[in-house]
């Protein structure tokens, strides 16, 4: 099994790879990595990795950063020296949680654990929906203000969310926006994941909205969305791929 | 009858005059006691009171220090590390052990000084950023240019919480190296480092900054300075030199 190491002290990956060696010799650690910056850049790029074993403090900030940021497919297994994060490794895709010093016997049980959950041909489909934070009870509808009268829109009438300037929108097939109090990473966990799709860091947009799709250059596709007045609506060339498997189920 | 009243004898007369002044003087004297009694009252009550808002500060100031010393991320990835020494270098692994009792001793022997000699706060520093570096190695470089014969003196660990400070607020990593520089400028002490945020990181509270400038006010009426830019970050801590008693 491939894995990938997120640490920032060098001595501290080193003891961990000393002990994976001793107590599951089938993992072959590919890289270890020590920031935010360098974790997400590697994970993007969708590589073969069977498990992560992630720290919380990394060298330019939290590691749940990363996984905000990057879908991941495998499960992560946190290492930490102090265990005030527990809760929100499991909003992720963390299946254990290791107290440093890790101790040999409690990483073996960790490994057996995944071990398990890979021979579950599902493992994929579980992790997707019980990891990233995407909940069974997606919202539907939204509670928005216009001056000072409150309205509630439908799910079903919501072509896009949009971030502009620090703040979020939705927009109707109505053709008008309105602004929403949440960001749009908040929006993402509560709304349904085969109803939308995070298409780049400011648009998540509706299935039925996207039936106006345009190669565009780099191997990007651009989407236009009727009301919304903004030429550069372009799925991100990392998420093409992800999207068009979305369009196809 | 008229006449008597209207035309006292003038012996009479002054004698009511010497006695009204009398009252009057004996009834201001007494208002003004009255008054100082109340103000010394007053005065004696506010120094008790504050001189113990001074010790519950003094308390909740070593509380704080002390609790914030022995952090535990720095004590558990301290012990993590040390269980690779053990196996990698275990030469490393002792002198690591030695300098971390000796770092836990002075946190614990300094619970009860109020100051600390510079040189002694600058023994425990190294001790520190000896931990410190035996972790990061070269992701972290601290410059110490401060004079080891100073005879002056600061509130303890305050150097420490200065270089805590910076590594928990920038990155410390192979691609920026965060570097901090400790230096003595005139009656200063500055501890400065070139910014580098973490994206997200531990909020800062500025507990730690607040409570060694609440410390140092009451030895001192020099401020700590702090100098912060897009840049660099500065903090500049008062030296408090004793008289000789």
């Amino acid at each position: 099994m491939k894995v990938l190491i997120i640490e920032d002290e060098v001595r501290a990956s080193n003891h961990l790879k000393r002990l994976l060696k001793k107590t599951a010799p089938e993992m072959d650690v590919v890289t270890v990595l020590e920031s935010v910056r360098d974790a997400v850049e590697f994970l993007s790029n969708d590589p073969d990795i069977g498990l992560i074993f992630s720290d919380i403090q990394l060298a330019d900030g939290l590691s749940f950063e990363i996984y905000r940021k990057v879908q991941i497919r495998c499960p992560i297994i946190f290492t930490t020296a102090w265990d005030h994060y527990a809760i929100e490794a499991f909003n992720t895709n963390g299946i254990d949680y290791l107290l440093k010093p890790v101790e040999e016997g409690r990483l073996l049980k960790a490994i057996e654990k995944t071990r398990q959950l890979s021979s579950i041909p599902m493992l994929e489909k579980i992790l997707s929906l019980a990891g990233s934070g995407k909940e069974r009870n997606f919202k539907s509808r939204f509670l928005v203000k216009i001056g000072d009268k409150i309205k509630s829109i439908p799910i079903e009438e919501i072509t896009a969310f949009y971030s502009l300037e620090k703040a979020s929108y939705l927009h109707t097939s109505g053709k008008r926006s309105y602004s929403v109090d949440y960001a749009l990473d908040q929006v993402e966990t509560m709304i349904d994941p085969a109803r939308f799709f995070r298409i780049s860091r400011k648009y998540i947009v509706s299935l039925h909205a996207c039936s106006n799709i345009i190669a565009w250059s780099n191997s990007r596709l651009k989407l236009v969305i009727d009301g919304i007045d903004d030429n550069e609506i372009i799925v991100a060339r990392e998420r093409v791929q992800d999207f068009r498997e979305w369009l196809d189920t | 009858m008229y006449y008597l009243v209207l035309h006292q004898p003038p012996l009479l007369a002054w004698q009511s005059i010497s006695h009204s002044v009398i009252y009057t003087l004996l009834i201001s004297l007494f208002i003004s006691l009255a008054f100082s009694v109340v103000g010394f009252f007053r005065a004696w009550r506010h120094s008790v009171l504050s001189e113990a808002e001074l010790k519950s500060e003094m308390m909740t100031y070593k509380y704080n220090s002390l609790r914030n010393q022995i952090n535990p991320h720095f004590l558990f990835n301290s012990f993590n590390v040390l269980s690779e020494l053990v196996y990698d270098d275990p030469a490393l692994a002792v002198k690591f052990i030695r300098e971390m009792s000796d770092l836990f001793r002075y946190v614990l022997d300094s619970r009860d000084k109020e100051l600390v000699s510079l040189r002694e706060e600058v023994d425990f520093m190294n001790s520190y950023t000896y931990l410190l570096k035996t972790r990061f190695g070269d992701k972290l470089k601290l410059i110490n240019q401060i004079d080891p014969e100073s005879d002056a003196y600061v509130v303890p660990m305050t150097l420490q919480l200065l270089v805590e400070n910076a590594v928990k607020h920038n990155e410390v990593s192979e691609k920026f190296p965060l570097i901090v520089i400790i230096r003595q400028n005139g009656d200063f002490i500055e501890v400065e480092n070139v910014r580098k945020s973490k994206q997200a990181g531990e909020e800062s509270k500025k507990t730690g900054l607040r409570n060694i400038s609440q410390q140092y006010s009451f030895f001192t009426n020099r401020e700590i300075e702090v100098k912060s830019s897009e840049t660099v970050f500065l903090v500049r801590v008062p030296l408090i030199q004793m008289i000789q008693k």
